[in-house]
């Protein structure tokens, strides 16, 4: 845990808006599993070698990110399987594209641990009286079930989706709607906790917001530009919390 | 991830440093040297070799797999000595390397291991002074054969036999000590049906291997029978004996070692956890019984960082009292490395100095406190193993299942399905059937129906039960549907589940007191009658008159005998259709969509199951609960569900259950599969209660 801005905690915060993937659990392992088991479906039964699922996938997301832009649909994994058969000459394969984004989400599911310390800094969050808003990309649907599979989803009053905002939080909207939702000003102060470049660059350009990123195992280094706190280990941060709330 | 972790960093450099630093004689006058020659003039047999050039007997007492492990390092070393200029001291850095290596393999062996303590892992094994110390310190080079075993006891658990095997046969090549293991490991496979097929393909590798590494050199080469012979680990392990009479003498440590053997055969059902901590002892009673060497004791340490892992603060303090023992014990006893980058050419001596009475009574205290502390800590660990063993305990008795209901509602589809988790030869399933009084043309049947419990020997069912969750066989005949008649009796064993169904299967009060799961099968009225007619008329041509009269025929009994059992049920399961209009028409060939009604007999504990049935699982539930909270109804549409998410469900909320269930559990789709979930939801529920009516 490293302070790079400690005056911006000065300020009891109003709320804590939290990002899911790869803040709370770590995703690349368990996507890396998951593609994994997609692929070797994909072999089994279809008969195509990893590779070119591999390479086949690679074009449609990429197809899939330019079409739609920063939108929910623009991460559905339902929608690079259907690309992707598509890429490999088997039309689009409604009942297969199906299956394989259930392998995907399945596997993803069955490998994916809470980060240690991640569900006792929400309850740490919690008895501190801090209202807690889920703000993350990608679909309700998929983000709803990991929520509820994790057994986390007590612990947030609020949850915003990209899907929901109809673009990704690099634009900012969600992370205003989820102030909406809290029933708060969008400029009274409150936290943001999370990985990626948007949790603390995007949010602070429409929150009055601190910033806590999460450092990733296979992330950068280094800070985003707007973080104000950086950790690794939920423990740290828990240790660190327990004193600025309290102060 | 380590590379992020200050613990793993700091634990690499002063791994680094001390490979730089520091020179022990056992490597640079027994290892280093013997990989050297036998890298100038390569041999089939460097130990002949070695001694054939008045090398010490003591240099090299380790098979093949070390040579062929250690020797390209040193090779390395000796090509950058040569370009150095001459000497030994890259050689002697590149042997260190190899040992550092080995135990970053260890590190990550062990947290793959303990994967759910990943974290603690670094903290317990890779900053353990047990480890540091043997390895950097004394120079010793038994963390390779270690990792051996490591990876094998990880690769097992993966459910790869053949591999853990082959691992196992190569750790016994690197070090013929780790043969200790393979009678615990076989044990291990043979007493849990869950692996008992795995035994031969794990055996066979193994020996395979091993024989393949050591036998020749064993029986072959001089210099191997030569140092053998030398090292004095035959008179090491017969050393401590209690001389009973003349000519009977009794060896300590095989005495204890063959105790451990029986006491391992005798536990019956080993859990993974628990042959971790029997595979512990092992070691500690060779540590304790005999005068090991240093490297002996990182042989325990995967075993005490397993029980370090489920321990709590205690076994951890105790695990760290006694690394700091040995610590001690071997500082002041032992003479340690050379420095000679920093002018120390001579070995580091041992902290206690001189050999007059007080420095032996000193390393006498030190010994017998490492000893103690080692004691405790090998019991202890057994006695932990052995309170988490067998969770279901099924040692004392199988599980007991019991399915109740009217022909036709699925008793035989729901029983295979349970069978399918446990795997086959896990299940003995007790048929009612089979205790039918008369044959299918007796003239009985014409007063009485099969639902009558005078029409069946329901005391003899309630008797066989009984034996077979008292592990004892029971002979018994068997209905055969085709033809109608009985089959001579036949010898049935006992096995993990035992499964009863019938018509009668929970109408025994002696049965029910036994059951560890009671379930009743119900179908709602119109859809049994739909179905009935269906099979019936348009299957069987029978009129529709006649297949009416057949079941208003049995009703009666039906509601005198058979649905009576419901109340004794912990499950209820009933099949009802989603669309009644789908019933009007019996002569359909369509598809008629179902709901699962799952009523549960205790109304708290359903809710995270419902919850992933949702979520995961993608399935409907409703919930309705009792008035007085006696008992919960859901209803259930779930038809397109798949088995593998309702195995992820399992896994994630009973991860408990994977030692009771097979390999690869026999998941149903569907309803079915819905039905499975709960049996095994409310087993798991009911494990405590085992546990404690075992300890009474």
């Amino acid at each position: 845990m490293r302070l790079i801005a400690p005056a911006a905690f000065g300020e009891r915060p109003r709320a804590v808006l939290i990002d899911l993937d790869d803040t709370l659990y770590g995703y690349e392992g368990p996507h890396r599993a998951a593609m994994a088991a997609v692929r070797e479906k994909a072999r089994v039964s279809l008969n195509v070698r990893p590779d070119a699922f591999e390479d086949a996938f690679r074009s449609a997301r990429d197809a899939v990110k330019r079409r739609l832009g920063r939108t929910a649909s623009s991460h559905s994994r339902l929608l690079y399987f259907q690309g992707t058969l598509e890429a490999l000459g088997l039309n689009s394969q409604v009942a297969i594209a199906l299956d394989l984004e259930q392998t995907y989400w399945r596997t993803l599911l069955a490998r994916a641990r809470l980060l240690p310390g991640a569900e006792e800094t929400l309850i740490e969050l919690r008895a501190a009286g801090l209202p807690l808003a889920c703000v993350t990309d990608l679909t309700a649907q998929i983000q709803f079930r990991k929520l509820v599979y994790f057994e986390i989803d007590r612990y947030f009053d609020v949850v915003v989706t990209s899907e929901e905002a109809g673009v990704d939080k690099a634009g900012g909207v969600p992370f205003s709607l989820a102030m909406s939702k809290l029933g708060l000003d969008p400029r009274e102060r409150v936290w943001c906790i999370g990985d990626a470049e948007c949790d603390v660059e995007a949010s602070k350009e429409v929150l009055n917001v601190a910033t806590l990123q999460r450092l990733t195992e296979d992330g950068p280094c280094t800070p985003h530009a707007g973080a104000d706190a950086v950790f690794r280990k939920f423990s740290a941060l828990r240790v660190w919390l327990r004193g600025a709330l309290a102060a | 991830m380590l590379r992020h972790d200050p613990r793993f960093a700091a634990g690499l450099l002063l791994r680094l440093v001390a490979v730089l630093l520091l020179v022990p004689p056992v490597q640079a006058e027994g290892f280093t040297p013997f990989l050297r020659q036998g890298l100038a003039a390569p041999s089939l047999d460097p130990w002949t070799q070695w001694l054939s050039t008045g090398g010490d007997p003591l240099a090299f007492l380790y098979g093949p797999v070390m040579v062929a492990y250690h020797a390209p390092f040193v090779g390395l070393g000796m090509l950058a000595d040569r370009a150095a200029g001459g000497g030994g001291a890259l050689a002697q850095i590149c042997f260190g390397l190899s040992l550092v290596l080995a135990d970053l393999a260890m590190l990550v062996l062990l947290r793959r291991l303990h994967d759910g303590a990943a974290d603690r892992v670094v903290a317990f094994y890779w900053l353990s002074p047990i480890v540091l110390v043997a390895t950097y310190y004394f120079g010793e080079v038994d963390i390779v054969p270690t990792a051996l075993v490591t990876a094998s006891l990880l690769v097992l658990r993966e459910g790869r036999p053949r591999a853990a095997g082959a691992l196992l046969g190569a750790a016994i090549g690197a070090n013929i000590s780790a043969l200790a293991l393979l009678p615990f490991m076989a044990i291990f496979l043979w007493s849990h049906r869950r692996h008992r097929d795995t035994l031969a393909a794990f055996t066979i590798p193994c020996l395979a291997l091993a024989l393949a590494l050591q036998a020749p050199l064993l029986l072959l080469s001089g210099g191997v029978q030569a140092m053998l012979l030398a090292s004095a680990e035959v008179d090491s392990i017969l050393g401590m004996t209690v001389p009973l009479a003349p000519g009977q003498t009794l060896h300590v440590m095989p005495f204890a070692y063959l105790l451990l053997l029986y006491g391992a055969w005798r536990v019956g059902r080993m859990s993974f956890d628990l042959l971790h901590a029997v595979l512990g002892a092992v070691y500690f009673v060779i540590l304790l019984l005999t005068p090991a060497s240093t490297g002996w004791y990182v042989w325990v340490l995967p075993f005490v960082v397993a029980y370090q892992t489920r321990a709590g603060a205690r076994g951890v303090a105790l695990a760290t009292v006694f690394a700091i023992a040995f610590v001690l014990h071997r500082l002041l006893t032992e003479p340690g490395p050379a420095l000679p980058l920093i002018g120390m050419a001579g070995p580091v001596p041992p902290w206690l100095p001189g050999t007059g009475p007080v420095a032996e009574h000193l390393a006498g205290l030190a010994y017998t406190a490492t000893s103690a502390v080692g004691l405790v800590l090998a019991v202890t660990m057994l006695r932990h193993g052995l309170e988490e063993n067998d969770f279901f305990r099924l040692s004392q008795r199988p599980l007991a299942i019991a399915i109740a209901g009217d022909s036709g509602t699925g008793k035989d589809t729901l029983a295979l399905a349970i069978a399918g988790l446990f795997g086959g030869g896990a299940v003995t399933n007790l048929s009612g059937d089979d205790y039918h009084l008369f044959e299918r043309h007796g003239r009985l049947w014409q007063s009485l129906t099969h639902l009558d419990p005078r029409a069946n020997d329901l005391d003899g069912m309630a008797r066989d039960a009984q034996s077979l969750l008292g592990w004892k066989p029971i002979l018994c005949r068997h209905y055969d549907h085709a033809t109608g008649l009985f089959t001579p009796r036949r010898r049935i064993k006992a096995t993990d589940v035992v499964l009863v169904t019938g018509l009668h299967a929970l109408y025994s009060p002696a049965l029910r007191a036994s059951l560890d799961l009671a379930i009743y099968l119900d179908m709602d009225d119109e859809l049994r009658r739909f179905f009935k007619i269906r099979r019936d008329v348009r299957e069987r041509g029978h009129p529709v008159e006649r297949v009416l009269a057949s079941l208003e025929r049995r009703r009666p009994d039906y509601e005198r005998f058979v649905q009576p059992q419901r109340a004794h049920a912990d499950i209820v399961f009933a099949l009802l259709p989603a669309d009644r209009a789908g019933l009007a028409d019996w002569a359909t060939t369509g598809r008629i969509p179902l709901l699962l009604r799952v009523r549960l007999h205790d109304a708290v504990g359903h809710e995270r199951v419902v919850r992933h049935l949702g979520a995961v699982c993608g399935a409907q539930v409703d919930v309705a609960v009792e008035a007085g909270g006696h008992g919960v109804e859901l209803t259930i549409a779930g038809e397109d569900v798949s088995g593998e998410d309702l195995q992820v469900v399992v896994l994630k909320l009973f991860p408990m259950l994977s030692e009771l269930l097979a390999w690869s559990p026999a998941w149903q789709p569907g309803l079915t599969g819905i039905m499975q979930l709960f049996v095994l939801m409310q087993l798991a529920r009911h494990s405590p209660k085992r546990m404690q009516e075992s300890r009474q």
